[in-house]
């Protein structure tokens, strides 16, 4: 019989281990949820004061005073970073300068600099989104641009576009082909933020001839807009890899020129129908009026987002383009008809979103 | 007659009472492996995003597109505001594809006027194929908005239509009755960003019973004080923090809600987007997305997010909560038995080899189990084979890890993302999910083995099912009958 096994009576001792380790975990989550809740509520009280404090210190024309600075040391660590970070996301140009002396003053900066030297990465991390906030430029977070971690090297990258100095720029493109998308994501956005500055750096970078870094530093180039990138352009608009020939066609789109223009209109008749889509977007972008008739034909492209783009592109080109769209709308070609109907349909705040 | 009970425990019962006993351990072995991880998991996911700044990800120029689809059937009292609060989520690059999916009451209608809809001509790029959609529109009060009015198709349909309309690099899918966090999006997308073999994440879905809603958001959270939706609120933390969680270490979740998930656009039509003919077309979206990827030796991720919340209204009846507890095993096993090769076949990694037997043996099977261990353990008691106080150990230990699991859930949760600031709450919600051990677990497992018993026996229909919505008022939706479809 089973009620006679041992295992009953072990199985009694191990229920009453069960029973235990439940109502610790009821307790646990009561006590330890109302003592949380205590704790946050209590946190958010001297962090509302502590918030008065540090916004007087950063709108003050005078010194950063003791009292002051000893109000804020006697808040516990965590409300002084959560403050510092919230502050330091809010504010620019000489206040982040005073946010950062009281940060070093009440012995964050100290902590944050000492928290990028650890050997785990949720303090460097810590420490280089307390420093990044606080535009701190030393040695500290430059020595964390090549850290293992890409959460602490994103971080890093994305304090990077404070710096316009030329060696956190070329480090920064030389990231684009960083192995980590996280770290590729941020770099682009970085470039993207830091503007002109950048453009001199990526026309180099766009003289190598990796596909994957060259259709990464086009998007980029898109972005950037600068005249210096218009020759990178138009070479890697014959690139082989139809992602690059794609991406260089949206950067003419947002440069123009005339030379770009008889690019733009060759590239209508690619074989990859994502440069056929990239061309008519950027010939539409450009308003190059003279391609009108080419665009109209690629209403009739086998390809729905090549039609859908060369009538999006029709319209973008004003009384031109809509009449060869209307034209369109009676021709026997269904896939013209369809695509130029729905095109002139469109309401015009519908228009302008899908054309940007 | 002691005799033969003897014989009978001897050749019969002692071998089945080690059957369940082996199948009891490895329960035990398997929840405390995934708890284990989730716990691990949940910790690093703590750490990383503590302190993070996701303004600039919003803001960012090079952040992907996303199109929320949200099927819509019968919604003609709440589709205003959910559109609205949607259309007001915090992300730059987004789209709204709502798709009226045959409404026979007024749900067009409330959208024409709320948002101003004007008829564009009706062309759709259908590369997958679909019920006809009817009519297109454009908003001219909300660039971003559109609607489609189309022949109801079901929702799996419903939301092929809105892939094949959606332009977004990611597609956001939620139910429009779900509401859906403001900052839940830039959460949900940060694995696509973290990691380019990203091709779906899913986020968590919690009880909004009881909560204070108000356009659209969860304004107040609070634990609902009606006794089945309070049951349920444990059942979902336990199902979602630990029950996913966890398997972001061990290869990637099966489950993606279809309530709130996010999914790279072109992985969804390359793999024929929702299947129609069946009950659990989430999970078949997932299982058919990792299949194509194995099968392409394509390396790729399934990531569950566990900040990205999404609220739901649970059922208050006992009536339509076992029909939706009997749809979703029907599902399962649907799912399971479609993909049946697949399970443990080498080729599909930890899919094959872990993840479909773990919910072959552990999700499909465990009601069976249990229900066969009860009626064991009662045949043993009244033929005196087992004593009483035997009994009534076996099922207080295997209860009492229940409740563990439960506690550790609230208690993961409570230290890491909490929403219910109040002692009540959290009093309310361990106290339901004590009673979840009598009464409500059973009837789980009978609903269960109901699903199981109906899916051999072919039935596919989604069943119909009432919303008292936010508001209180009552509603019902019953999506196309999936056997008319199948037969169609």
């Amino acid at each position: 019989m089973i009620g006679n096994d041992p295992l009953l009576a072990f199985g009694t001792r191990l229920l009453a281990v069960e029973v235990g380790l439940a109502i610790t975990l009821m307790l646990a989550v009561v006590f330890g949820g109302a003592a949380t809740q205590w704790w946050r509520e209590r946190r958010a009280v001297q962090q509302a004061r502590a918030r008065d404090v540090l916004s007087r210190l950063l709108i003050a024309t005078s010194p950063v005073g003791r009292r002051d600075i000893a109000t804020l040391q006697r808040l516990p660590f965590p409300v002084r970073e959560a403050l510092v970070l919230e502050f330091g996301r809010t504010v620019r140009g000489e206040s982040i300068d005073r946010l950062a002396r009281v940060a070093s003053a009440i012995g964050l900066t100290r902590r944050a600099v000492h928290s990028c030297a650890s050997r785990f990465w949720w303090r460097r991390l810590a420490g280089a989104r307390l420093l990044g906030v606080l535009d701190y430029n030393g040695p500290a977070l430059r020595a964390l641009l090549d850290d293992p971690d890409p959460t602490v090297r994103s971080e890093v990258l994305h304090w990077a576009a404070s710096r316009a100095d030329s060696q956190v720029i070329d480090s920064l493109v030389a990231r684009l082909t960083d192995p980590a998308r996280l770290c590729r994501f941020t770099v682009r956005d970085s470039l993207l933020r830091l503007g002109h500055p950048a453009a001199v750096a990526l026309e180099k970078f766009l003289e190598r001839h990796d596909p994957s870094a060259l259709a990464d530093g086009l998007l980029v180039a898109r972005g950037l807009a600068q005249p210096n990138l218009l020759a990178p352009a138009l070479r890697l608009s014959a690139h082989a890899d139809a992602l690059v020939r794609a991406r260089a066609v949206a950067v003419l789109g947002t440069l123009g020129g005339e030379s770009a223009a008889a690019i733009l209109v060759e590239r209508l008749h690619d074989d990859d129908t994502g440069v056929r889509e990239a061309a008519a977007r950027a010939i539409g972008e450009v308003a190059h009026w003279r391609a009108a008739s080419a665009l109209a034909e690629r209403l009739t492209d086998a390809s729905f987002p090549v039609r859908r783009e060369a009538g999006l592109a029709l319209r973008r080109l004003g009384s031109v383009g809509v009449l060869l769209l209307r034209r369109a709308r009676t021709s026997n070609n269904p896939f013209a008809v369809d695509m130029a109907s729905q095109v002139l349909d469109l309401p015009e705040s519908v228009f302008h979103r899908m054309a940007a | 007659m002691s005799s033969l009970l003897s014989y009978l425990y001897s050749n019969v019962f002692s071998q089945f009472d080690r059957a369940i006993f082996a199948y009891f351990l490895l329960l035990v072995v398997a929840y405390g492996t995934l708890v284990a991880f989730s716990l691990w998991e949940l910790c690093l996911h703590v750490l990383r995003v503590r302190g993070e700044a996701r303004h600039w990800v919003l803001g960012s120029a090079v952040s992907p597109s996303i199109s929320i689809l949200a099927p819509a059937y019968n919604e003609e009292a709440t589709i205003a505001e959910s559109v609205t609060a949607l259309l007001a989520l915090h992300y730059a690059n987004l789209e709204l594809v709502v798709i009226n999916d045959g409404s026979p009451d007024r749900t067009l209608d409330v959208l024409r006027e709320r948002f101003a809809l004007v008829p564009v001509h009706t062309i759709v790029w259908r590369r997958l194929d679909t019920k006809p959609v009817h009519r297109l529109y454009r908003s001219t009060s909300h660039p971003n908005l559109v609607v489609v009015d189309k022949a109801n198709g079901g929702k799996a349909d419903a939301l092929n239509v809105g892939l094949n309309l959606a332009t977004g690099d990611l597609v956001c899918v939620i139910d429009a009755d779900t509401i859906v966090d403001a900052d839940a999006l830039p959460r949900l997308a940060r694995p696509f960003l973290a990691d380019a073999h990203t091709i779906a994440t899913g986020g968590m879905i919690r009880v909004a019973n009881g909560s204070r809603v108000g356009g659209g958001r969860v304004l107040e959270t609070a634990a609902p004080s009606n006794a089945l939706a309070g049951l349920q609120v444990g059942e979902y933390l336990r199902a979602f923090l630990f029950g996913r969680l966890g398997w972001n270490r061990l290869g990637g979740t099966l489950i993606i809600s279809g309530a709130f998930g996010l999914f790279k656009r072109e992985s969804m039509i390359a793999c024929g987007g929702y299947t129609h003919d069946t009950v659990g077309e989430d999970m078949e979206l997932v299982i058919k997305l990792r299949r194509r990827a194995y099968e392409r030796r394509e390396r790729h991720k399934v990531v569950f997010v566990p900040d990205a919340v999404a609220w739901t209204e649970v059922p208050e009846s006992i009536a339509v909560l076992g029909r939706q507890r009997d749809r979703w095993h029907r599902g399962l096993a649907d799912v399971l038995w479609r993909h049946r090769r697949l399970i443990g076949n080498p080729r599909y990694g930890a899919m094959g080899m872990v993840g479909l037997p773990y919910f072959l043996i552990v999700e499909l099977l465990a009601p069976v189990t249990e229900l066969l261990g009860w009626v064991a353990l009662a045949t043993w008691v009244l033929l005196g084979a087992l004593h009483g106080e035997a009994a009534l150990v076996f099922f207080a230990l295997a209860y009492g890890l229940n409740a563990i699991h439960g506690t550790l859930a609230l208690l993961a949760d409570e230290l890491s993302f909490p929403r219910y600031r109040r002692t009540r709450d959290r009093l309310l919600v361990i106290g339901w999910s004590l009673f979840e051990t009598f009464g409500y677990r059973q009837l789980t497992v009978v609903w269960r083995v109901r699903g199981l018993w109906r899916f051999i026996r072919g039935r596919t229909d989604w069943g119909r099912m009432e919303r008292r919505g936010f508001r209180g008022a009552v509603t019902s939706a019953a999506p196309a009958d999936v056997d008319a479809l199948a037969k169609g």
